[in-house]
């Protein structure tokens, strides 16, 4: 897979021609992380565009104690910055590499430089964070409106495959991660689990999460 | 009505003929305190700026529990996300107090927004600035206690009135609940022992700040 094939996929680039695309990758250098470095951190200058190429990456806030809360995980096609490039200012979260990442710098000079020969990019600026938006209002709707239980049933709604075993989370989740994930604490989801199997709603293995059945509304 | 425009903080730098523009297009709509301007799941078909008055932005559950994320100052724009990505409302907009608004139609928002590069940048401008807040609440709500949630509520919110240091607008138990995420009988408990240890003093529904608020409860 080329870069460049990756670059078309982005929302922010999808108006852009093949020789435009050709273009930017000229421009773009990459970059790579390995597992678990940090790639950004909340309150740092932006000085460039970054855009996922391989890997996946974790978007958290931490706080002085080192606790963390875990957004999201990003994969491929994502690109992060150009809000805070265009409006000068500084990171609003940190990122690090979940797994080794490979990502396409863009200076800002160059985006500024794309920007002024292809200003269509700016509605997709504006779809992007519109799609931003909605997605942060969620967020910060179920941390303030649904307790403890409810933001867990929501992560695993969300991650559960389906598989001929039933509905399965098989993405090696501790306990910590998935506190880390609804924002509680490591205590508070062991009690919640614990319920979940006693009730026969999941089965827990080594690491995976097998749904048995519609887990209930309430706790 | 110009001159209201034109002390609107956020409007400062605006040139008299876009502002002028804005008056002849858009459509002034007067809404009296507790009038919603759209309600969550609502399609859309216009935005909003502000222009006297406030009103909250919040989502809320099936049981009538209301999370107020945003609120609207004069010279706020709202409503525009709808029309940007053609979705319904995310959210539910009341006014706060009785309000003025200038409502403008998708078409005259789009227009204004392909005609005056400057509006689109404005826009953009806008959209960031909520993610920011956005992702700063989330933050807040994730890793800071209700007391913590209080402290930062009251601390974005800070004035100073002839020297003396107060929330800038009177906040009832429920409001401060409703804006921290909170339940009120919770906040009723932190306000009476921060009165109680001499941090703060309540004087015609205002909150005032009389030392620094400590960092832990």
């Amino acid at each position: 897979m080329t870069f460049k094939s990756v670059l078309s996929n982005v929302e922010l680039f999808a108006s852009l021609s093949d020789s435009d695309l050709h273009d930017l990758e000229a421009v773009a250098t990459p970059r790579h992380y390995s597992k678990g470095m940090l790639i950004f951190n909340e309150g740092e200058p932006v000085e460039q565009l970054l855009v996922l190429v391989e890997g996946r990456l974790r978007i958290f806030h931490s706080n002085d104690a080192g606790r963390q809360f875990v957004y999201g995980v990003v994969e491929p096609g994502v690109s992060f910055g150009e809000l805070s490039l265009l409006c000068d200012e500084v990171r609003a979260v940190c990122a690090e590499a979940d797994e080794d990442c490979v990502f396409l710098s863009i200076s800002r000079q160059s985006f500024f430089a794309l920007l002024d020969t292809h200003p269509q990019i700016k509605d997709a600026m504006l779809r992007n964070a519109a799609m931003i938006i909605r997605r942060l209002t969620r967020a910060v709707s179920d941390l303030a409106l649904k307790d403890v239980y409810g933001r867990i049933r929501n992560v695993f709604e969300a991650m559960a495959v389906q598989t001929d075993e039933g509905l399965l989370i098989d993405d090696l989740l501790t306990q910590q991660d998935l506190a880390d994930r609804v924002g509680a604490s490591r205590e508070m989801i062991a009690k919640v689990m614990k319920e979940l199997v006693a009730g026969g709603y999941v089965e827990t293995g080594r690491r995976r999460i097998l749904i048995l059945k519609k887990l209930p509304e309430h706790f | 009505m110009l001159e209201i425009l034109k002390a609107i903080p956020l409007l400062q730098g605006f040139p008299d003929d876009q502002l002028e523009y804005i008056l002849t297009t858009g459509l002034k709509r007067s809404m009296p305190k507790g009038t919603f301007l759209f309600r969550e799941g609502d399609p859309a078909e216009s935005m909003y700026v502000l222009i006297e008055g406030r009103a909250r932005c919040f989502a809320s559950d099936n049981q009538g529990k209301e999370f107020v994320f945003m609120v609207v100052e004069p010279g706020d724009a709202l409503g525009e996300i709808s029309l940007i990505d053609n979705e319904p409302r995310g959210w539910s907009c009341q006014c706060e107090e009785d309000s003025t608004f200038l409502m403008f139609s998708k078409q005259e928002f789009c227009e204004a927004m392909d005609r005056e590069p400057h509006v689109k940048d404005l826009v953009v401008q806008n959209l960031a600035a909520m993610v920011r807040h956005l992702s700063t609440t989330m933050k807040n709500l994730a890793l800071l206690d209700v007391y913590g949630r209080v402290r930062a509520l009251f601390e974005s919110m800070l004035i100073n009135e002839n020297g003396v240091e107060m929330v800038s607008q009177p906040l009832t138990q429920q409001a401060i609940a409703d804006r921290v995420g909170s339940s009120r009988e919770m906040i009723a408990r932190i306000l009476k022992e921060l009165v109680f240890g001499g941090y703060i003093r309540l004087e015609n529904k205002r909150i005032i700040i009389v030392q620094k608020l400590p960092e832990r409860f």
